[in-house]
């Protein structure tokens, strides 16, 4: 970890919808090459969160910045192109497209490649070999001509991952990544999330507390839309608060 | 059952590549065979041809529902139209003029229309096709009105039916070659990225009001041409060329072709205008016949003719994989963030 450098930070960021506030002055600041776990009850305000610090929506005030640069008000791919990956928590892919092309099309947005009119994609920038390499190392080889739309969710939602992680991002930004993979491919995720280099910042939702406290340098708990308390996973365990929050918020959860 | 793509085993991709030749070879005979009239009708069919693929790059490879693309083909017919008949300028460098006002207008469209989809997009570009259809029928002045502009000379190009012919031929083969190479690319593909999903595409880096902007000008851009091409085979030019009827018209050729094939909209012009014209000459109703096609088209090919001839053959070729075309399951396909059955698969192979 890289002490003195913050990656990611969120400053008084609140977001409402009409009347509903769904994050209320949250603070948040993630130093490069940290994991960082945000827990929390369903409704605590994690997505949105999530959605206003890689861009798709706006903080109705606040002020969010990526290495120390003011990206409030900077569209999301922008963002993306400063070194800001995100997968989503429901599978947002490019269904009716191959695997490969969802690849080669996610590779050609890093650089000038995307601007090219006139020749193939593939034969743009060696993006092909690329794309088909990353395919490999992926074990998805056999589905690269196949619709990603007719893939299984297990193979869409690591297909979520390999897009965010293609272009070697600076911050990562994972939302339940493991939600709803059969155990072993969780656990494999889990692996794959915990053995990236360093210098890579990771900010990941998790309902699985001991996913999150395992992968985690440090845990944020969401409650009602602000941070309740931020610690280490054995800070977090032991906080009572958290218990109670957790309890509160499945009692009154709708299933 | 859908076609997983139209991604066929090398047979198949076989029998494209010979339909292609064959049809490149029917466009060389046709002048030889064909009787005037016949090829008065082959005329129209490329230029009408040409204006659905152009159309078909917003629609079914965009996926954004245009029922304005008439004032993109009415601009081009009136910039040639109005650059001859009241300024006496040659007609080649107004084809190129009416090609570069219809680039320039679809990048205002686009920007408009960045964002908005499905009945809303519908509405808005009508909206926007109808007040360009206003303006022409009310500066009488400029435009001649509801008359338009009559006995427009055809003064710099072909002037006989067999050289206009070849003219609006090659014109058609180079930018159909042109758009089929332009949708490939990397800019072409992430305005298919952006059909599928607008969100992803942006997450990925992706401008997508730039996007539809340029899918919006490059597509303006060829229905202009086609426009421009059409006022010098009528020699006329009237408000009927922005009328949102020929938005629809052109709109259904996508559809009973195939929108989401590259040849799709190309091969409903053909088939529809040669329909029109035998059917219309034995009997008055053809406005019927068109009504049984559509509903036709709507039960029972839901992804055109072109669309129902690769389910066929998907059926009868396993694909090299080993792994037969596989049904897609069409819950899963409509299950995620984007909604329109049209936009049909195969597109981009």
């Amino acid at each position: 970890m890289t002490d003195d450098v913050v990656a990611l930070e969120a400053h008084e960021v609140t977001r409402r919808f009409g009347e509903f506030v769904a994050n209320q002055s949250v603070n948040l600041s993630v130093r490069m090459g940290e994991r960082r776990a945000l827990i929390g009850p369903n409704g605590a305000g994690k997505t949105t969160l999530f959605n206003m610090l890689a861009g798709q929506l706006p903080p109705s005030s606040g002020r969010i910045t990526l290495f120390g640069q003011d990206v409030t008000h900077v569209r999301p791919e922008r963002r993306a192109r400063l070194g800001l990956a995100r997968t989503f928590q429901l599978n947002v892919l490019f269904d009716g497209l191959t695997t490969l092309e969802n690849l080669e099309i996610t590779l050609a947005a890093g650089d000038a490649s995307r601007f090219v009119f006139y020749r193939k994609l593939g034969a743009v920038a060696s993006i092909r070999r690329r794309g088909m390499e990353i395919l490999k190392k992926w074990g998805l080889e056999s589905v690269a001509d196949k619709r990603v739309g007719s893939l299984s969710y297990g193979r869409q939602r690591q297909l979520e991952i390999i897009l965010a992680l293609c272009r070697q991002p600076r911050v990562l930004l994972l939302d339940e990544p493991t939600a709803g993979l059969a155990a072993a491919d969780a656990a494999e995720l889990v692996q794959v999330i915990a053995s990236l280099p360093r210098d890579v910042t990771v900010v990941m939702i998790e309902h699985d507390i001991d996913v999150a406290f395992s992968i985690a340098d440090k845990v944020t708990v969401l409650y009602d839309g602000s941070v309740l308390c931020e610690g280490t996973p054995g800070e977090i365990a032991a906080d009572e608060r958290v218990t109670t929050a957790y309890l509160g918020g499945l009692a009154n959860a709708p299933d | 059952m859908r076609p997983d793509r139209l991604k066929l085993g090398g047979s198949a991709r076989g029998l494209r590549t010979a339909l292609v030749l064959g049809a490149l070879a029917a466009l060389v005979v046709l002048p030889e065979v064909l009787s005037n009239f016949q090829l008065y009708v082959a005329t129209r069919v490329l230029i009408f041809g040409l204006f659905a693929t152009g159309y078909n790059l917003v629609f079914g490879y965009g996926g954004m529902h245009s029922l304005g693309h008439a004032a993109f083909f009415g601009l081009g017919a009136y910039v040639l139209g109005l650059g001859v008949a009241n300024y006496d300028l040659p007609a080649t460098p107004l084809l190129v003029a009416a090609t570069v006002a219809g680039a320039a207008m679809g990048v205002v469209w686009g920007l408009l229309c960045v964002r908005i989809r499905g009945i809303y997009l519908l509405l808005l570009t009508l909206g926007l096709g109808q007040l360009l259809w206003a303006l022409a029928s009310q500066l009488v002045s400029l435009t001649g009105g509801d008359n338009g502009v009559a006995n427009i000379s055809r003064a710099g190009l072909p002037t006989g039916s067999v050289g206009f012919y070849w003219l609006c031929a090659m014109v058609t083969v180079v930018t159909l070659v042109l758009l089929h190479a332009f949708q490939r690319s990397p800019v072409g593909m992430s305005i298919a990225a952006m059909r599928e999903s607008a969100l992803r595409t942006a997450a990925s880096g992706y401008n997508v009001r730039g996007i539809g902007a340029t899918a919006f000008a490059v597509s303006g851009a060829v229905c202009a041409l086609a426009g421009a091409l059409n006022t010098s085979f009528t020699a006329a030019v009237s408000p009927d060329s922005l009328h949102w009827l020929t938005s629809a018209t052109v709109m259904v050729y996508a559809i009973v072709g195939g929108a989401g094939f590259f040849f799709g909209p190309f091969l409903g012009a053909g088939i529809l205008i040669v329909l029109e014209v035998i059917i219309s000459a034995k009997w008055s109703q053809w406005t019927s016949v068109l009504g049984i096609i559509y509903i036709v088209t709507a039960l029972s090919l839901k992804e055109g003719i072109l669309g129902k001839a690769a389910a066929v053959i998907a059926r009868g070729t396993p694909r090299s994989g080993g792994t037969a075309a596989a049904a897609v399951d069409p819950a899963q396909v409509n299950s995620s963030d984007k909604h329109e059955p049209i936009v049909a698969r195969g597109i981009t192979s």
